[in-house]
């Protein structure tokens, strides 16, 4: 039972490592912010197996859903601009 | 972007940073007799213990552990939050408030097209917003049972607004945002105010004396984390109207 | 367990470090932030993890018995308003980052240097 807490752990552990490295190095800006929603997803199932399932709501509402939506109205404004030009 | 795609650069960064964050883990994880940052062996040294064991106030203040458990709330986190910590939680909403009118200051304003939204948005944004304010709803009257709370609740009623926004719907002006924000904060700090009337202490909880568990006990924090989540919902919905503004 | 928690929060945290130091684009190194940011609240929720804890909420009479294998409540309650701010702070630095681009038709951060004539 333990070890099966521990392999879902390590599984969450290496999907966030990956993700936050691809986030970086790859050359397109809305690959990234997604990737980064994606990262910020698999941390909040990491709180929840730190037993703190309140910093897993707050995280999965705030850091993954409002930062990424910001994020991207951003990605759309800028690119609203490059057409005009 | 020209030196992004140097690789030698980025392997020496990388090299660098990784046997900085080695030394670190190796001295948080150490129980010899180096630096010891955790602590996961001894229960009895952890922060929480004297949390629980707290008497920092008179003899004859009801703060006073019971024996058994927690007299405030069940969701220790919410008795943290909202009762021992309300001074922070109250300034932290003051900084979120201070961020979003320096947000509004400094985002430029231009015409842009408004696209018009689907069919299908405009039908079902309707049905979306009352299933988001009833899990809002939700949220912040069972804050102090079950895991949830203000913060996260306010978040999820903004997404309503900002789901009324996308569809092109009428749905708040930004006056009433403003007006909402106001009460919720006025209204915070005058039950600290009569808390300092009544018992002595700024935000001490007046209202006690009930079984832990029920839906109406501990007293003053449902009402303080329904205020916060009005505060922290209206300012969240401040950011969309300021992008999705028609000129 | 804790050691697993505390390796996946160092390493994301670095990761971090790495992106706000070599990238050029200002809304990757604001993403390079906001990785740091999940990775410091993810260690300092790590600090309070007991081993085999159980969450602090009082459901039932076995949670009233076992209050000493809880998990430190102080941090998560830390961690709960920082996320809070994390947002704040993020929305006005991509106000910053928007009127950056509007000024200077452009997303690097040498932008502003080139337009001075500095050989870099």
């Amino acid at each position: 039972m333990v070890n099966r807490v521990y392999y879902l752990g390590l599984i969450i552990a290496f999907i966030m490592a990956f993700g936050s490295l691809w986030a970086l190095l790859t050359d397109d800006l809305f690959k990234a912010i997604v990737v980064f929603g994606i990262v910020s997803l698999s941390s909040s199932v990491m709180f929840l197996l730190m037993q703190a399932p309140d910093v897993a709501i707050t995280e999965a509402a705030i850091g993954s859903g409002i930062t990424t939506a910001l994020f991207i109205f951003t990605y759309k404004k800028l690119e609203d601009r490059k057409d005009e030009r | 972007m020209r030196d992004e795609r140097s690789l030698f650069i980025n392997i020496v960064a990388l090299l660098i940073l990784s046997v900085i964050g080695f030394y670190i883990y190796k001295v948080s994880m150490d129980t010899g007799k180096g630096i010891k940052i955790t602590d996961n062996i001894t229960p009895q040294m952890r922060v929480a213990d004297r949390f629980m064991n707290k008497n920092v106030i008179k003899e004859e203040s009801k703060y006073v552990w019971g024996g058994t458990a927690e007299n405030t709330s069940a969701n220790i986190v919410t008795s943290v939050v909202v009762d021992y910590r309300l001074f922070d939680t109250t300034l932290e909403v003051i900084v979120l408030f201070v961020t979003i009118l320096g947000f509004g200051f400094v985002i430029p304003k231009d015409k842009r097209k408004i696209i018009k939204p689907t069919t299908i948005l405009n039908r079902w944004a309707p049905i979306l917003m009352i299933l988001m304010l009833m899990i809002g709803g939700y949220m912040f009257v069972n804050g102090h049972l079950s895991p949830g709370g203000g913060f996260p609740a306010g978040a999820i009623i903004s997404t309503a607004v900002l789901i009324g926004v996308l569809a092109g719907r009428k749905t708040l002006s930004q006056k009433t945002l403003k007006i909402i924000e106001a009460v919720a904060g006025i209204s915070i700090f005058s039950l600290g105010i009569a808390s300092f009337v009544i018992t002595g202490n700024f935000f001490q909880n007046f209202i006690l004396n009930d079984r832990i568990g029920d839906l109406f006990s501990a007293g003053l924090i449902p009402i303080f984390y329904g205020l916060i989540a009005f505060k922290v919902a209206a300012e969240l919905s401040n950011i969309y109207f300021e992008f999705y503004e028609e000129c | 367990m804790a050691q697993l928690f505390i390796l996946s929060s160092i390493s994301l945290l670095f990761i971090g470090l790495f992106g706000v130091l070599t990238r050029k684009n200002i809304v990757k190194i604001l993403i390079a932030l906001n990785i740091m940011e999940t990775g410091i609240n993810l260690l300092l929720v790590a600090f309070g993890y007991v081993e085999n804890g159980i969450v602090p909420i009082l459901t039932s009479n076995e949670s009233i018995m076992n209050l000493t294998k809880m998990v430190d409540p102080v941090p998560q309650a830390l961690v709960l308003t920082s996320i809070v701010i994390g947002l704040g702070t993020t929305a006005f630095s991509l106000a910053l980052a928007i009127r950056y681009r509007y000024n200077h038709n452009s997303l690097s951060i040498r932008a502003s240097e080139e337009e001075e004539g500095v050989n870099i």
